[in-house]
């Protein structure tokens, strides 16, 4: 592989296609989607509700499988893989931030952030302990998220998402169930942690503010992916 | 007033889901099948015994009796020359094999003035002309015939004491529609006579006398010494009375199981409340008042409790037919011989299942609706606030369960004698260690989640205390398990006591080493009497240290029937009787010189007999008061045995036949020889066995434990409904899962690791309930054996804790939770983190 192109190119979708039936209709959320995605490049996602906007998420996280068409990330063919395969390339290279946080109720603050780690055969308690004080949260580690705020989970949730280091971080509307202000704090915290580590981040939002955190802006219409600029965005 | 819109949207949800409302269905339905299966089997045993009575006793309200040997017949003549205007009738009783099945033969006096048995009425004359004329004919009950395929003019093989003897089937009695009489052979007096051996005797004079009156009176004064007059309902109600405590037993078993079973439902209704709290929340929102809601959840209950119990009642009827097998081959092993055809469902039985089945469903409802109602709406659509309050509520929980246990202890102290009360006792102690469950749980799951080091995986940590949180539900399904898996610890522990105790009295008890016996009893009074040549015979052999003679009969006293052993006192014998009460050398020495007699523990028990106290036995001589010596401990009946000397029963019941002999071998001896010489001795001498102690220890223990299959049976049913509760719970919690699930799948954890950890969390809520179980399964066996058992039977016995019955329960625990686990863990395992993340 040209190491300029695998560098320039790190995930790549080729004709992506999917859809759903419910009862007899079946819906075409994704109708042939092309699209390349650079190294350390932060995409953002826009589109209505039920524009398939998740859909494309979950499908390069590899927890969905396209009905055609391939996604290869960093030279991998992930729809090509066994489900137990992409499990686990889905350990080592992706990490989930969602508008719901979903914590692991039952595990404490600093065990929801040491999971993936240990997945990944890792016991690094230091670079747990270490994200959690970037976003001041050390003090917390020892309670279960029941007792922590909507944006104190949403910062854990954001430090699970990048303590094992993936090469791809997807956020699912991470502003979206929290107030304006608590909001921004979490992209500061993004900014911090993500953007300045280089790290590829695709993000679904309908904010304004969160767009802006883009390098590149693309709208899911109709099933197709499109180009757009920042002007016309809103 | 629930609308139906918001009727239907409650609804809907288990359309959506409906194993929930199948599961329920059937822990409901399992738990009202096994209370109305033992419901039918004990009714169809008791039906069987009192229809058994009805047909020998017709319409007596009276009757004489003599001695175990039987009365002289003419003391029939007499009675009717002197009270002629007396209805009665002479009756010979016994019994006789018939294609291997026992059946009771009457033998009646079809002159006699009044004919007492109302089934014969439909009786040919020229039928009953046969009967009478030709000798060796006999009538049988249709049932029986033609469940034997017998005709009317078959000539049958009947076997009376080992002997074959052969009649002719004259006719069939009780043709006629709606007759219960079965596993009857009628006779006329003289052929009973002689083919049961009594010539010359007759079992009793059944009589009609108003209740309470002069004739009663002239008559008992003119009886002749050794005859008495009883009250025929008065004996049948004594006689009935004998199977009293087993029946409790079997009944407290099955709702024991309904308590388990009243624990899934619990279970069930608070995991649809719980499940639907987002819908509830919005219902509430909407308008929809806390009544509304809480009645909406006890109708649900209801329905789910009506349809469960009404398959309950059916898989009870269905059930009840292998029940009432074991119930009848218990009753035969250890009381009487009984034929059950009737396999009576009455409309009380119907209706007390569906009362039981569908109130526990409402009363099990109560809490969830409760719980659903009071709620404010926001509250109720947040699962970790619901889990709060379940937290909080865990010590009022358990605090109600101390409070039920010490009520226990109690009721177990304040009453005396009540099998009633133990068994109340042993409910409240269960159900109040049941409340304590939750609390304990939360404890160990927490406990354990602690003692994990920082190096465990952090799934393990997972499976360890996601129990602890969500404790609202695990709670419950662990208690369930607990309390089926402490009846098994409590059953295993009791049964295996009792049979380690049997099995050493047997040993005991079995002290010679060859036993000659007659084969069966012909009569219902006694044992049929070895021949004299057969036991002079045997006495002259080599070899033979010591013989050991007894006869058994069956003497009447006021509180009915009791079993008199007499025996000849020989050295070796005496280690035979280990005594509970009385001093070896005097009790023994009063025994040896006639003075005095023993009874067994049960005897003692039951009567309220201590040393020094008399009993009373109805001999040829008149009634006499024999002084007890000695109480000596006994596991052959539970109605219990007087003892008495050879010399007392010679004496007063002039009768010098013994029914079986006990030898004692020089060490020297050969027992195989001397065996074989003795049964040279018997052959072609039908009736008589010749049998070594180990023999007849096997065979002892395989009736014990024959006796005990229906409490297996039990045990499994009760495990049965909790393994329902358990596999309810997991589905439930995969349901609450997903979304975790889904996150977990998401963030790299394999289908494999999903299932592992629910293996393990299901596993480790199976090992906490073994572990519960094990003390509430020890003191339920000390209930059990200390209270209940001496109770009902009057047997102490030696409490064993072996370390099988608590792994075994330990096993069954964990596995029960595996195998329930297997269908939701692969389910879990199954979850698309795609969907399960796409329900936001």
């Amino acid at each position: 592989m040209d190491k300029k192109k695998e560098k320039s190119s790190l995930i790549s979708l080729e004709h992506i296609s999917k859809s759903f039936t419910e009862g007899s209709v079946v819906h075409r959320v994704l109708k042939s989607v092309n699209a390349e995605f650079v190294e350390g490049e932060c995409i953002v996602l826009l589109g209505r509700s039920g524009s398939g906007k998740s859909t494309l998420l979950n499908l390069i996280g590899g927890i969905d499988r396209p009905d055609s068409g391939r996604i290869v990330i960093g030279g991998v063919d992930i729809t090509a893989l066994s489900e137990h395969r992409r499990t686990l390339f889905r350990r080592k290279n992706i990490g989930f931030i969602y508008q719901f946080f979903n914590l692991i109720p039952t595990l404490t603050v600093l065990e929801n952030v040491l999971l993936p780690l240990e997945l990944n055969g890792r016991n690094d308690r230091s670079r747990a302990l270490e994200l959690l004080d970037e976003v001041s949260l050390l003090d917390r580690k020892a309670d279960y998220p029941d007792r922590l705020s909507g944006g104190e989970q949403q910062r854990i949730a954001i430090i699970r998402a990048l303590v094992h280091d993936p090469i791809i971080i997807l956020a699912d509307e991470p502003t979206g169930n929290i107030d304006k202000k608590t909001g921004q704090n979490i992209l500061d915290v993004m900014e911090r942690l993500i953007r300045k580590r280089n790290k590829n981040l695709i993000l679904v939002t309908h904010s304004k503010e969160v767009a802006k955190f883009a390098d590149r802006l693309l709208l899911l219409e109709e099933g197709v992916l499109k180009k757009r600029s920042r002007e016309i965005v809103w | 007033m629930v609308t139906p819109v918001l009727s239907r949207s409650i609804w809907r949800y288990f359309f959506r889901h409906p194993w929930v409302i199948l599961l329920s269905i059937l822990g409901v339905a399992i738990g009202v099948a096994v209370v109305v299966s033992v419901d039918i089997a004990n009714t169809s045993a008791q039906r069987a015994f009192e229809l058994s009575l009805e047909s020998v006793t017709g319409r007596a309200t009276h009757q004489v009796i003599g001695s175990p040997l039987g009365l002289d017949e003419d003391v029939y003549v007499e009675l009717k020359l002197e009270f002629g205007e007396v209805a009665s009738s002479p009756v010979v009783e016994g019994y006789v094999v018939v294609e291997g099945e026992t059946l009771q033969m009457l033998g009646l006096d079809f002159f006699s003035d009044t004919y007492f048995s109302e089934q014969l009425s439909g009786i040919s004359n020229e039928a009953m002309l046969s009967l009478i004329l030709e000798p060796d004919t006999v009538f049988i009950a249709w049932k029986t015939g033609d469940r034997m395929g017998i005709s009317p003019g078959d000539t049958i093989s009947i076997s009376v004491g080992g002997e074959e003897k052969e009649v002719r089937v004259v006719d069939f009695v009780g043709q006629e529609e709606g007759s219960t009489l079965d596993g009857l052979v009628t006779a006329d007096i003289s052929t009973a006579q002689e083919i049961l051996g009594k010539t010359g005797y007759i079992d009793r004079i059944n009589l009609i006398l108003p209740e309470e009156g002069v004739l009663l009176a002239s008559i008992e004064e003119w009886l002749p010494e050794g005859t008495t007059i009883i009250s025929t309902a008065a004996r049948n109600e004594s006689t009935l009375k004998m199977t009293n405590a087993f029946s409790v037993n079997l009944t407290a078993m099955s709702l024991l199981a309904l308590l388990v079973g009243m624990f899934l439902i619990y279970n069930t209704m608070t995991f649809s409340v719980l499940q639907r709290r987002g819908l509830i929340g919005s219902l509430r929102v909407l308008g929809a008042t806390r009544r509304e809601i809480f009645t909406e959840v006890l109708i649900e209950a209801g329905v789910i409790g009506f349809i469960g119990t009404s398959l309950g009642v059916l898989l009870g009827i269905l059930l009840g037919q292998g029940m009432v097998k074991l119930v009848l081959r218990t009753v035969n092993d250890l009381y009487f011989v009984l034929t059950v055809s009737s396999f009576l469902v009455s409309g009380g039985i119907i209706i007390k299942g569906m009362l039981l089945g569908v109130a526990t469903s409402i009363v099990a409802a109560f809490i969830p609706a409760l719980e659903a109602a009071s709620s404010p709406p926001q509250i109720v659509r947040f699962r970790s606030i619901m889990e709060s309050l379940a937290h909080r509520l865990l010590p009022y929980l358990s605090l109600a369960g101390i409070l039920m246990m010490a009520v226990s202890i109690a009721v177990l102290f304040l009453s005396s004698k009540s099998v009633l009360a133990g068994f109340v006792s042993l409910f409240l102690l269960v159900i109040g260690f049941a409340l304590c469950i939750p609390v304990l749980v939360e404890f160990i799951s927490r406990g354990v989640g602690s003692l994990m080091g920082k190096r465990t995986s952090i799934l393990i940590k997972m499976a360890a205390t996601g129990i602890s949180g969500s404790i609202s539900r695990t709670g419950t399904a662990i208690a369930a398990l607990a309390v089926a898996i402490s009846v098994v610890v409590g059953m295993g522990i009791m049964i295996s006591s009792f049979r380690g105790t049997v099995d050493q009295w047997l040993g005991q008890a079995l002290q010679g080493d060859i036993y000659v016996t007659t084969t069966s009893d012909v009569s219902k009074r006694s044992e049929n009497p070895l021949p004299e040549d057969i036991v002079t015979g045997v006495m002259a052999m080599d070899g033979i240290e010591a013989v050991k003679e007894m006869k058994t009969v069956y003497v009447e006293t006021a509180s009915g029937v009791v079993e008199v052993r007499a025996i000849n006192t020989i050295e070796q014998s005496k280690r035979e009787y280990r005594l509970k009460e009385g001093d070896y050398t005097q009790a023994w020495g009063n025994f040896e010189k006639g003075e005095s007699v023993f009874v067994s523990e049960p005897y003692a028990y039951k009567g309220g007999i201590s040393l020094g106290d008399s009993v009373s036995l109805i001999t040829e001589e008149g009634e006499q008061q024999f002084m007890v010596s000695g109480i000596y401990y006994d596991y052959s009946t539970d109605q219990g045995i007087v003892l008495i000397p050879q010399i007392i029963y010679t004496e007063y019941w002039h009768d010098s036949t013994i029914s079986s002999m006990s030898l004692y071998l020089e060490d020297k001896a050969d027992k195989e020889d001397i065996m074989a010489a003795i049964r040279a001795e018997v052959a072609g001498r039908e009736g008589v066995v010749v049998r070594d102690n180990m023999d007849i220890r096997k065979s002892g223990l395989d009736v014990f434990d024959q006796t005990f299959m229906i409490t297996r049976v039990l045990e499994f049913l009760v495990i049965i409904v909790a393994f329902i509760g358990i596999l309810s719970t997991l589905m439930a919690y995969q349901l609450e899962k997903v979304k975790e699930i889904g996150v977990l799948r998401a963030t790299g954890v394999t289908p494999r690791q999903v299932w592992g950890i629910m293996s393990l969390q299901t596993g480790f809520m199976g090992a906490i309930s073994g572990v519960l179980a094990i003390p509430l399964g020890i003191v339920m066996s000390v209930i059990l054996i200390l209270v209940i058992n001496i109770r009902s039977f009057g047997w102490s016995m030696q409490m064993t804790i072996s370390s099988g019955s608590i792994v075994e329960a330990l096993a069954i625990a964990v596995g029960a939770a595996l195998l329930a686990s297997i269908y939701p863990a692969w389910k879990m395992s199954r979850i698309s983190p795609a969907e399960a993340l796409r329900e936001e």
